[in-house]
């Protein structure tokens, strides 16, 4: 919904880059939320860590109904009627999405990997306490946030110089996907005196 | 371990630089894949 709601303000040239920053919201999100939420889980309960997220998410409520307008790219019903029919299952049978939802795939095996299991390996497997595992815990968001953002402004400076959105974007992109694929894998073959 | 892990998994969030963009690029037009 909120890819959405910024491609209402953004042409396709320009949309890269604040896709990029909108993408990680959820990435400062956690960055603020897991030191925030562990020293609530920490010194109060779990129950105050539930609580507090119920009141940021109305918070963020009220922001969006107070600042939330709609952008000026939005297409008129004229418009929508002018553009022929396609059925939906050409749609999602077309390369590009087939392509995004293999590359999404592949992707969120890692991004789960670092949500459930990174937190609980860095304390029962490495043995930090659960005040520190919840610093370390943000450092992926960090160097993550780092790669998209760079990407996203590499990605747009690349389609106004006349790259097409399969350079820009489908290759460009998937490049680091594949290098954290392969630097993931290696982890199978360490000894297991360096998890211990 | 946590430098791999921290690089791994910071490398696939580019998958948000990805998606979203090439698939609002898909236009009835031209609709078998961006081009």
């Amino acid at each position: 919904m909120a890819a959405h709601a910024i491609y209402k303000w953004f042409p396709d040239e320009k949309r890269t880059l604040p896709t990029a920053i909108l993408s990680q919201g959820s990435a400062f999100g956690v960055i603020l939320a897991v030191p925030a939420l562990n020293w609530a889980i920490v010194n109060h309960s779990w129950h105050y860590a539930f609580g507090a997220l119920g009141v940021v998410g109305l918070m963020w409520v009220v922001a969006w109904l107070v600042m939330g307008k709609e952008g000026p790219l939005v297409q008129t019903v004229a418009m929508a009627a002018a553009d022929p029919r396609v059925p939906y299952f050409q749609l999602l049978t077309s390369r590009t999405f087939i392509g995004c939802c293999a590359a999404t795939f592949g992707a969120y095996w890692a991004l789960s990997l670092g949500l459930t299991w990174f937190t609980p390996f860095i304390v029962q497997g490495l043995g930090f306490s659960q005040k520190d595992a919840g610093w370390i815990s943000v450092l992926p968001r960090v160097f993550g946030a780092v790669i998209v953002l760079l990407t996203g402004w590499v990605s747009q400076v690349m389609l106004t110089k006349g790259y097409t959105t399969r350079g820009a974007r489908g290759v460009l992109g998937s490049v680091p996907l594949v290098i954290g694929g392969l630097i993931l894998s290696t982890m199978s073959v360490y000894p297991a005196r360096w998890t211990a | 371990m946590i430098a791999i892990l921290v690089v791994g998994s910071g490398l696939c969030g580019a998958i948000y630089v990805v998606c979203p963009p090439m698939i609002g690029r898909i236009h009835p037009g031209v609709c078998s894949a961006a081009p």
